[in-house]
């Protein structure tokens, strides 16, 4: 909200300089976003008097006026306006001076030949007016004010303070509330509102009803008939007083709503009481109503908003809008004037609802004084007679204000409680009456407090202990450190691990990522996974809640590559989303890759990010979580992986046939060649919470054999389809416990080998813990292996 | 050939060795004298036909000349081998200006640095780290903490909502900040403790500073005595930490939430230049957490006694944290997964908060 300097000034008697009012506001919690002196700009210009005048040389349209502003020296200034004439008192702008209208300084010039120093300036250059036809023409009376500034001699410019309100502070969504607080510090003392008590010469005939369960969203409606006004355009001051907070002025009736809702936070509503027709009645509205609003918008309403009708329809949303038809204008001769308590959470709905925001609706919805409701109605209604004339009709009322007294048991000791530093009662006592509080004391240090009509906000003892602080100060709450004792710190071990599991995959040479929870309609299907809705999206780009890490990281490898970015290696960990989850969601770490490990080398020592790079990470991230090879098992050919996944390039990773831990391989080419990708991508996803958290970090003994270690080599010819894990497997269980290791040191298909086969060499390491290996050892062991990979796996030895 | 004296022999194979210019030469010296057939090898054979005294004496001779002659031998065969390699490596030359194979560098993103950083500071001052869903209840995001139906703080919200409805038949929500966690931290410990939560929260907020999706801290102090001083060390600490001053310049104002009374605003001292955000020298004011003291309602929706126990509790971006920090300008850019901007805002493996570095967070 804007206020200015000058309205402040109506309320507060106060000579502190703007930036430190300012800094009094943010102390007091009302943030000044923006503070605007436009004072500067009226400095140098200056009243102005002509005291001679002559034809230009050059121009038929100029003269050349010179200038009395006050100083020893008259000035020479080329002017073109047709009013100018010997003994003008004008506005005399010097070299340098800066001119609203132009928004910049006043430059020297020369104008057809003939220097000008500075200009006269019209009212619409200052943009203080419309007038452009001529110069400024001040009346007699500024002959005594030559040479002085405008700031003084019109009191031009301002100071406009823009406001940060806090919702709970509905009495400072006003110039006097504002006022009101600051007059609890040091920077001023507050004025009085000025009381009215008007008398009807009539009765209206216009009357008011509420529906009976109506009066919880309207409590209090007063109003009062204003006959014989003449409306137009406010004066001047109300004008430019509405103008400097950024209001635009109407007509003088409904510009005198618009001063006291932001002068007193009291919106009012006028009625061209011409247009109403019968009685009015206030009630909630049904599903379905239509209403035609002063913002010439059609509002289809809900059950349960508060309208006024008269006899034909609804005139108002009350608190929120006016109706349309029923509005003020030039030719309005007769009033009606509103002043009421609505009830904010009604106001607040409606205006959710329709989602209208007016300066209405911000004050009622955050609780306006309930107490008011006739002063302002009085204050108001003076105003207008005093702006418009007519004549007031007795005062029309039903129901009554809400306010209820309620009193707070304050002891001043609470303040040392919730700060840690204590403040006098005394003084708790004396900043609680600044604001407003009626004040009984009970015993030593302890009060009664009952907060004024218009601080709903003070309800519980720790309002009164803010409040109190509040005023004195932020910035005198001590430093006091916490007690050391009383809590024992521990990091989870599980996101030890998952902080460790990311470092290590970034040494691994992955980019850790985090891509939004939500993905788009079309990437969920295209995935085939289900997430969660979102019922209010942002955008239908971010529809669901992702089942799975991979689609949005496939959707990042997308975009980089459409940027020309190559050789992708993304991770990240996050929740993903799934209606069958304990609280519908569980940890995940998703990885994906395309590309190499670096751009082509000469070396050619880059490598493919193929699947065996994919692996080679997974084990490590599981080795972290003490899953070492063997404890977990390589699943392929399930139909439990997902639908995006290529069907025989990837493989579930389990622990026994139920548990699985995750995924990897390869992404399906259907699915990347719908993304446009056309390179080969990798990817895994891991279910961290599905992992074992190591307990012990305590090693087992090293067993290390002191005798001869054989290795022996084996190619096999098999079926392609054998896995190559269980030959590894068979060759270590025919040795019981003599085989230390199997490599894989060659893989091949083609030339020389049956098609449909593969040729697989092997080297075992064979170890006893007890003796050297003899020739029969081995031999046994040799047709052993032999005779157990024929019969499980076809395998023939090459 | 035979007979010939060891003075003889001496000289000749001085003159051949002399002659030998390579390894092959030299190797037919060596034959020549030592072979099977070498000059030596048939003197010495020869010996067994004189008279012993002249074999005596001979036989030493010869052999003293045969050990002198291996030995020179020796000596020039590694003179002329290390010629060989002289002359061969020579010719020899690598190229080390070529590039070596950089392979790409991973890292991890700024806003787990700046997590494992925050973690660091508080768990030092005895914190715990709290966790919890994302998607929660009304009643854990809004009731609990005093911001009822119509509350004016429930609309700035902008939450979003899912069809799925919980236990009081309302609408699941993702969680508009972290202070769910300490809901569910209280109702769960009823008792004294010192907690951060720290995660992913959702608004409905699109542009250069907000985005749909963010991260938040929260942290939460609960005991008999917790009172608004503890607080304002607690900050002045983390954030003198975390930014790595001696002391941040710190202001606190009063505000308003509807979970804390008395409420409070923090800011902290700052100068910028175009490029940087300094933190140790100020001339304006940076408005970076919101804070106070928990309102009581908050505490009995946690079935806890606000007479017995009282605490405080702030809340803060991690996103805006890492921003100001780091000097990153724009935070969408933190969730569009660009590989080069990873590259340059990312931190390495090691870089580890609080780790052998010394304390600096």
């Amino acid at each position: 909200m804007k206020i200015t300097l000058s309205w402040l000034r109506d309320h507060l008697d106060t000579m502190v300089e703007p930036k430190e009012i300012a800094r009094m506001l943010v102390n007091l919690g009302h943030e000044v976003e923006d503070l605007l002196d436009t004072r500067e700009n009226f400095k140098a210009l200056k009243i102005a008097e002509i005291v001679a005048i002559e034809r230009h040389p050059n121009a038929d349209k100029l003269q050349i006026c010179e200038v009395d502003f006050g100083e020893k020296y008259t000035a020479k200034v080329v002017c073109g306006a047709p009013n100018a004439r010997q003994g003008l008192l004008t506005v005399y702008a010097c070299e340098g001076a800066y001119i609203p209208s132009f928004g910049e300084k006043l430059k020297k010039a020369k104008i057809r030949g003939v220097e000008s120093s500075g200009m006269l300036c019209s009212a619409k250059e200052l943009g203080i007016g419309e007038n452009h036809t001529g110069i400024i023409d001040l009346d007699v009376s500024f002959k005594k004010k030559v040479g002085e500034p405008l700031t003084i001699a019109l009191g031009l410019g301002d100071v406009i303070f823009d406001i940060g309100l806090t919702p709970n502070r509905a009495d400072c969504f006003s110039v006097f509330g504002l006022a009101r607080d600051l007059s609890c510090t040091s920077v001023g003392t507050l004025k009085a509102l000025k009381q009215h008590k008007l008398k009807g010469s009539f009765f209206s005939p216009i009357q008011v009803t509420i529906d009976k369960n109506a009066l919880q969203a309207c409590p209090h409606f007063t109003g009062r008939l204003i006959r014989g006004v003449k409306n137009g355009p406010s004066p001047q001051w109300l004008k430019d007083k509405l103008k400097s907070v950024g209001l635009k002025s109407i007509s003088a009736l409904v510009d005198v709503t618009n001063y006291f809702c932001h002068d007193q936070a009291r919106p009012l509503h006028v009625f061209d009481a011409d247009k109403l027709q019968g009685n009015l009645n206030l009630r909630l509205s049904k599903k379905g109503e239509s209403f035609d609003a002063l913002d010439d918008k059609t509002y289809m309403l809900d059950e349960g908003m508060l309208v006024i009708d008269d006899e034909k329809g609804i005139i108002s949303l009350a608190g929120v809008m006016g109706g349309l038809a029923s509005g003020c204008s030039e030719a309005t001769t007769n009033v009606f004037l509103e002043s009421a308590y609505f009830d904010p959470i009604t106001v607040a709905k409606t205006g959710q609802k329709l989602n209208i925001i007016s300066d209405a609706r911000t004050r009622f919805e955050r609780g306006i004084d309930p107490q008011s409701t006739f002063p302002a109605l009085d204050a108001s209604a003076q105003m207008i007679l005093d702006l418009c004339g007519g004549e007031i009709s007795e005062v029309v009322t039903v129901g009554a204000s809400p306010y209820q007294l309620s009193t707070i048991e304050f002891d001043s000791k609470e303040v040392k409680k919730i700060i840690g530093y204590d403040v006098e009662a005394d003084k708790c006592k004396k900043i609680l009456q600044k604001l407003g509080c009626y004040v009984e004391d009970t015993e030593e240090g302890k009060f009664i407090v009952t907060p004024p009509s218009w601080r709903h906000d003070m309800s519980i003892k720790e309002d009164l202990v803010e409040e109190i602080i509040r005023i004195i100060g932020y910035g005198s709450i001590p430093l006091q450190a916490m007690p050391s004792e009383d809590a024992f710190p521990h990091i989870l071990d599980k996101n030890i691990i998952i902080e460790r599991t990311k470092r290590l995959l970034a040494a691994r040479g992955l980019m850790e990522t985090i891509v939004y929870s939500f993905i788009s309609k079309n990437l969920a299907e295209l995935f085939s996974t289900g997430g969660i809705e979102v019922k209010n999206p942002i955008s239908e780009n971010m529809k669901y809640m992702r089942d799975s890490l991979i689609p949005g990281l496939v959707e990042a490898i997308q975009r980089n590559l459409s940027r020309n970015v190559k050789n992708l290696r993304f991770f990240e960990v996050g929740a993903r989303f799934n209606k069958n989850l304990t609280d519908y969601q569980e940890m995940t770490l998703g990885a994906v890759y395309c590309g190499s490990t670096a751009r082509q080398h000469w070396s050619k020592s880059e490598k493919l990010l193929d699947l065996q790079k994919v692996k080679s990470d997974i084990e490590a991230i599981l080795e972290e979580y003490g899953l070492i090879q063997g404890k977990y098992q390589i699943i392929q050919n399930t139909d439990k992986l997902p639908t995006y996944m290529h069907p025989g390039k990837s493989a579930l990773i389990c622990q026994g046939p139920k548990r699985v831990l995750g995924y990897f391989g390869k992404i399906h080419p259907g699915v990347l060649n719908s993304l446009g990708i056309k390179e080969s991508v990798s990817c895994f996803e891991l279910y961290l919470d599905r992992l074992p958290v190591p307990k012990s970090r305590a090693k087992n003994t090293l067993k290390v054999s002191s005798f001869q270690s054989v290795e022996r080599d084996f190619a096999f010819i098999v079926n392609e389809s054998v896995l190559v894990e269980n030959l590894q497997t068979l060759l270590i269980k025919a040795g019981k416990n003599l085989v230390q290791w199997v490599d894989v040191f060659d893989v091949y298909q083609g030339k020389g080998i049956e098609k449909g086969k593969k040729s697989v060499a092997l080297r075992v390491r064979l170890q006893a813990y007890d003796c050297t290996l003899n020739e029969d050892d081995i031999k046994t062991y040799n047709d052993t292996a032999l005779k157990l990979l024929e019969e499980k796996t076809g395998a023939i030895l090459r | 050939m035979s007979g010939e004296t060891p003075k003889k022999l001496r000289d000749t194979f001085k003159k051949k060795l002399e002659a030998a210019k390579n390894l092959e030469a030299l190797e037919e010296v060596r034959l020549d004298f030592l072979g099977k057939k070498g000059n030596i090898t048939a003197n010495l054979k020869l010996l067994s036909t004189y008279p012993i005294d002249v074999r005596k004496e001979l036989g030493a001779e010869l052999n003293k000349l045969r050990m002198a002659i291996i030995d020179d031998l020796t000596k020039k065969k590694e003179g002329l081998e290390k010629e060989v390699l002289l002359e061969k490596i020579a010719g020899e030359f690598e190229d080390l200006t070529l590039p070596t194979l950089r392979e790409d560098k991973g890292c991890v993103h700024p806003i787990t640095q700046v997590k494992s950083e925050l973690a660091n500071i508080f768990s030092k001052m005895n914190f715990t780290v709290e966790e919890g869903p994302e998607i929660e209840t009304d009643f854990n995001n809004f009731t609990a903490l005093n911001i009822h139906d119509s509350h004016p703080a429930r609309q700035s919200h902008d939450t979003f909502y899912i069809n799925e409805r919980d236990e009081n038949s309302l609408p699941f929500l993702l969680r508009t900040h972290m202070s769910t966690v300490q809901i569910r931290t209280m109702k769960r410990d009823k008792k004294p403790m010192r907690m951060i939560s720290m995660g992913r929260c959702y608004r409905s907020d699109y542009d250069s500073t907000h985005t749909p999706m963010f991260h938040q801290i929260e942290g939460l102090v609960i005991g008999p005595n917790i009172t608004m001083g503890n607080l304002k060390w607690c900050l002045q600490n983390f954030l003198s930490i975390f930014f790595e001053v001696e002391k941040v310049s710190m202001r606190l104002r009063p505000s308003y939430f509807p979970f804390t009374e008395p409420s409070a605003e923090v800011d902290i001292g700052c100068k910028r230049t175009k490029e940087n955000l300094m933190i140790d020298d100020y001339d304006e004011w940076l408005e970076i957490l919101g804070c106070g003291m928990v309102h009581p309602n908050v505490l009995r929706s946690c079935d806890i006694d606000p007479e017995e126990f009282q605490g405080f509790a702030f809340g803060c971006g991690i996103d805006r944290l890492a921003m100001l920090k780091y000097g990153i300008p724009d935070l969408r850019t933190f969730f569009e997964t660009d590989k080069r901007w990873l590259e340059h805002y990312g931190f390495k493996s090691l870089d580890v908060p609080g780790f052998m570095l010394g304390e600096k967070a």
